[in-house]
């Protein structure tokens, strides 16, 4: 027998019916029944609002009212409990309309037995069970299908959890259903919920609680289910009771979510208005559910890994210095990443499809559909080389590599390729082999002469014939030397052209460079019967003079070897005339336009010394115009064919190779003279009138050009230039100017002690021969002036000093002319001594910047302090009283202003020399108040530590400079 | 056996004279030379020698183009040509054999075995 009751409530107006059904039902022996009575209508609708029993019987005959409206009153109250009519006998229309209305049943009054109403009864309660359950049946299937659906829509995995605990919380009709995410020590958070009004939100809540720690970790993972009915009645840990009375929780039912095996968290409902006992429907539902989630949270992670990664990808794709596509598995062109449409100017749109094949060179678009069509029908990889057209309308050779692309399962998805340009390369190689094939012909052309000569002498052909014999020899040893002059030549364009021969350049006289290459070809024009005619030019130039000449002499060679006999040769020299050379120089690149088709590879190799040479361009243009020196050789001979005026300074390009061969030429000096002359940072190019003869100039820069040098203002140390000469005047105070020395020039030993005295130079460059006062009087005026007398003097002069001589008192150093890096060598040493015998002290908090400005003054022989605070710098200056103080104002103990302030008070500290050198913008008023001695002011991090160095050093010299 | 007269073409002079020397010499032949092209065309015409030595690279005519005015000329397109070349990579020599030259000797040749070696490209049974 059933232990619970079953409780009934019997509505009847008549109370012996009533006594009649409680006696019918205590006889029951199956069932237990606890029969509730009410007698009339509205007091039956009052319990029935209550809906506390089981099963009601309703008798149809009330007063005044019928157990039909009853009945539909009760169903809409929206009580569920079955209802059981109780009729008169024959009413089967009233029969018939109680079912319709959602009766459970309905009996004859006049025949209830025991049997029957207990029958009834139990039929309708079990009908009513079975009711319940389908429809919570239908409404867990119904929840994971939403679910389930929800989770497939959205592979997010927030929008997953969302989805699970909103819909778990309707189910459930529970007070708070919340995701606990664990994390790997054990502590979580949690990452989703949903919760009715009325209870706090615990969204986002971090759980460390040391209560967790111990072992349910482990239970969950073994997939335990915790229940917890009523917190205050169960043996829960007093630790958790408190935990959870936080956030007002009575019930609650945690289930774990595991992910492929792992706990990753747990799905947990709270009841929290009341006590709840979790039926076990419930608890599998949840269980069901949180296995869901767990596949739904390893299926978003993989897929967001994926876009992660796909995301990567095309990143890589995009940003890869390479060009890549990718084509379908029909044969079609879906992608092409950013490099490649950066590189055709095109959009993806354009390209797609077969529409990348218009900027195939059309002489390359078939053998390129064939190659790519072949291997794709054969699945193999390729490599193919193509004319690709840039944004800039240039065609480039690319090198295009293709390889099928398959799924894991083995299906072709299409192809996949990488370009590089190589151009270049090809450019390159098309260059090398020309060379090969040209050099290996220039070889053995003399080789062969060689060879066939001994050939023939080492036989007994010749004996009878001496004057073929002595012809043999001759020939052979003629083309001998040609062979070793040929060898020399290479290697040496070779080495200069490869960098390996350093120019040594110095300031060289223009005149000398003349001169000497002049007299170096007087007997070869003797010989020849040329006169050679030279108009030396007095300038300076910055190159090797060894190199210069060898330009020289190898233009001065050709010009007598052209020239026929009787003739002259002109060899002269313009300052500054380089923008006319220009100017005749495109003239010539007009007329070079109209091409002999036999020349294209020649023409393809002129492009790029046309490139180098327009390069050169840029940078002359930069210069002044003045700044460079124009050599001129002008001939009277047969001269240069206007196409031949740019390609002569090819290699192997001569006008016609025999004759220049007879004339002991080998087809690499104008080759040779261009690599010198651009490794000046010049230019060289040739102007010609057939029949009249032809001109060869090339510039040369004054000084060495330091074209990324910024344009700052002279502050460096003063150094006076004394010269007779215009020319060295001018030199020296360029040289001095580009290595941020300001200086001043003197033309007369007079004009350099006046200018002393006025300026009061940190140093004194002077020359010894000059007319009127001499370098040594100069420097006895000099020494005797107290004004001067402590100015370092150096000796710039074209005479040695003599060795067996002690030098002469009163000068610091001696350089012999012509100028070049030593200068600066000797001007720092001589600056440096005199900086030696400072002190600097350094009042900087910062540990690492005092270091670094310790070294930088160290690095000049400076002696240096360094102070941290306000107080240390006050003791250290009044000992050591230094010539230099570099302050920053923010020290510990009060601030800098305090330190002037202190040393403004000293007789003998009130004048030093400041550096105040803060992070702070001072105005006027600060400034003021900061001044002692010379006050430089620098801002930290608007200036460069060079700036620091040059500004503080070049005060320091100044202070040296007035003490004495 | 007759006396072969061979013209040489070649801008080289020396080697012009170390050839002319050779085939005179060792080969016993006539032997006349031309410093260019054009003019190898002229005396081919005038001529009529049994072969022709031509030198591949010359400046304004070289030795391709020489060949093939030789080869359109009714006059001149019957005499065998022998290059003579310092060009010794196969591809250059395959690239003149195809375009129909009786054969090729390389630079640097062996004087003492210049006739022979013609004598023997042509065929001429010494």
């Amino acid at each position: 027998m059933d232990p619970n009751p079953v409780r009934i409530l019997l509505v009847d107006d008549d109370e012996d019916d009533y006594i009649l059904t409680r006696d019918l039902l205590s006889s029951s022996e199956r069932l237990k029944f606890e029969l509730d009575w009410v007698d009339g209508y509205d007091a039956a609708l009052e319990h029935l609002e209550r809906c506390q029993h089981d099963v009601y019987l309703f008798d149809y005959r009330l007063a005044g009212r019928t157990g039909l409206e009853l009945l539909e009153a009760t169903i809409a109250i929206g009580c569920k409990a079955p209802i059981i009519l109780l009729t008169g006998q024959g009413d089967y229309e009233i029969d018939v309309k109680a079912m319709q209305a959602g009766a459970a049943d309905y009996l004859e009054k006049g025949q209830l037995g025991a049997p029957l109403l207990e029958r009834a009864i139990r039929h309708a309660l079990e009908r009513q069970r079975a009711e319940v359950e389908l429809q919570r049946q239908h409404q867990r299937s119904h929840l994971f299908a939403e679910i389930t659906l929800k989770i497939r829509q959205s592979l997010q995995l927030e929008e997953i959890l969302q989805t699970a605990v909103t819909e778990v919380q309707k189910f459930l009709q529970a007070d708070r259903v919340l995701m606990f995410k664990l994390h790997f020590d054990g502590s979580g958070t949690v990452v989703q919920e949903a919760v009715v009004s009325g209870w706090p939100s615990i969204l986002g809540l971090e759980v460390v609680d040391p209560c967790f720690q111990a072992s349910y970790l482990e239970q969950y993972r073994q997939g335990r289910i915790g229940v917890i009915s009523d917190l205050e009645t169960e043996n829960i840990a007093p630790c958790y009771v408190e935990f959870l009375n936080q956030f007002g929780v009575r019930a609650d039912l945690a289930v774990p979510i595991l992910q492929k095996s792992e706990l990753w968290g747990l799905l947990i409902a709270h009841q929290c208005s009341s006590p709840r006992q979790w039926s076990s429907l419930e608890i599998e539902i949840l269980r069901q559910l949180a296995d869901q989630i767990g596949v739904a949270l390893a299926q978003g992670q993989l897929v967001e890994a994926m876009r992660e990664s796909e995301k990567q990808l095309r990143m890589m794709a995009n940003s890869a210095p390479v060009l890549l596509w990718m084509s379908g598995p029909d044969k079609q062109y879906n992608f092409f990443n950013q490099t490649w449409l950066t590189f055709t100017g095109r959009s993806i749109e354009q390209e797609i499809g077969d529409g990348w094949t218009a900027g195939v060179h059309p002489d390359d678009l078939q053998t390129c559909l064939e190659t790519y069509a072949t291997a794709f029908d054969t699945r193999q990889t390729f490599e193919m080389e193509y004319r690709l057209r840039r944004a800039d309308g240039e065609y480039r050779w690319l090198l295009d590599r293709g390889a099928p692309r398959f799924m894991p399962d083995g299906g072709f998805v299409g192809y996949i390729g990488t370009c590089i340009d190589i151009s270049e390369r090809r450019e390159i190689e098309t260059l090398k082999d020309e060379f090969v094939s040209v050099v290996s012909h220039e070889l053995r052309t003399p080789l062969t002469s060689i060879s066939g000569a001994l050939d023939l002498l080492a036989s007994s052909a010749l004996e009878t014939r001496p004057e073929k014999t002595r012809r043999m020899l001759k020939i052979a040893a003629n083309n001998a030397d040609r062979l070793v002059r040929l060898v020399n030549d290479i290697l040496d364009i070779e080495r200069i052209e490869s960098g390996k021969v350093k120019m040594t350049k110095q300031v060289c006289n223009v005149a000398d460079l003349m001169a000497q290459s002049a007299e170096a070809m007087q007997n070869i024009a003797k010989t020849a019967d040329v006169t050679l005619s030279v108009h030396p030019l007095p300038a300076q130039v910055w190159a090797d003079p060894d190199r210069i000449i060898q330009v020289l002499t190898n233009l001065l060679s050709n010009a007598i070897k052209f020239s026929s006999v009787g003739g002259t040769v002109w060899l002269t020299a313009e300052l500054g005339i380089g923008e006319l050379g220009d100017r005749r120089q495109k003239t010539e690149d007009r007329r070079q336009k109209t091409k002999d088709k036999r020349q294209k590879t020649k023409d393809k190799r002129q492009k790029t010394e046309d490139r180098r040479q327009k390069t050169g361009d840029r940078r002359q243009s930069i210069q002044n115009p003045l700044s460079s020196v124009t050599f001129q050789v002008r001939d009277q001979g047969r001269g240069v064919p206007p196409d031949k005026l740019e390609t002569i300074f090819g290699r192997f390009q001569q006008v016609d190779a025999s004759d220049s061969r007879k004339k002991g030429g080998t087809g690499l000096g104008l080759a040779i003279c261009r690599s010198i002359v651009q490794h000046h940072e010049g230019k060289i190019w040739a102007a010609s009138t057939l029949g009249q003869g032809s001109v060869f100039c090339f510039t040369l820069p004054v000084l060495p050009i330091e074209e990324e040098a910024p344009a700052v203002e002279a502050i460096g140390p003063l150094v006076l230039v004394c010269d007779d000469d215009p020319s060295v005047r001018t030199v020296v105070q360029e040289m001095l100017a580009r290595q941020h020395y300001r200086a001043l020039t003197a033309a007369s030993g007079q004009d350099a002690v006046n200018q002393a005295i006025a300026h009061n130079p940190h140093v004194i460059l002077l020359n010894l021969m000059m007319p009127g006062m001499s370098g040594w009087e100069t420097l006895a005026v000099l020494k005797e002036h107290p004004e001067t007398k402590n100015i370092p003097v150096i000796i710039l002069s074209g005479l040695m000093p003599d060795d067996r001589e002690s030098p002469p008192t009163g000068i610091s150093d001696w350089i012999v002319k012509p100028p070049d890096e030593r200068l600066f060598q000797v001007l720092e040493r001589v600056l440096l001594r005199r900086r030696q015998e400072a002190k600097v002290l350094i009042v900087e908090n910062d540990l690492d910047l005092a270091q670094v400005l310790m070294s930088l003054f160290e690095r000049h022989g400076i002696e240096t302090y360094h102070a941290q605070k306000g107080r240390e710098a006050i003791q250290l200056s009044q000992r050591i009283l230094p010539d230099l103080l570099v302050l920053d104002l923010n020290i510990p103990d009060g601030d800098g202003f305090a330190v002037v302030d202190w040393l403004r008070q000293h007789n003998r500290l009130c004048r030093t020399p400041l550096v105040v050198y803060t992070a702070k913008d001072l105005n006027n008023s600060d400034r003021e108040r900061l001044r002692l001695g010379q006050t430089l002011f620098l801002t930290k991090s608007r200036i460069t530590c060079e700036e620091f160095e040059q500004q503080v050093i070049n005060l320091l010299s100044r202070v040296i400079q007035d003490r004495q | 056996m007759d006396t072969k007269h061979i013209l040489i073409v070649d801008d080289e002079d020396d080697i012009r004279e170390v050839a002319q020397l050779a085939l005179e010499a060792i080969g016993g032949w006539r032997v006349s030379t031309a410093n260019s092209g054009i003019d190898g065309l002229a005396k081919a015409k005038t001529e009529q020698p049994d072969a022709i030595l031509l030198d591949v690279m010359m400046p304004d005519m070289d030795g391709i183009e020489t060949f093939q005015h030789l080869r359109t000329n009714a006059d001149t397109q019957h005499i065998p040509v022998i290059f003579l070349t310092a060009k010794a990579q196969a591809t250059d020599q395959r690239r003149f054999l195809q375009i129909g030259v009786t054969g090729i000797i390389t630079k640097p040749f062996k004087a003492m075995m210049l006739a022979d070696q013609i004598a023997e490209l042509l065929r001429w049974n010494t």
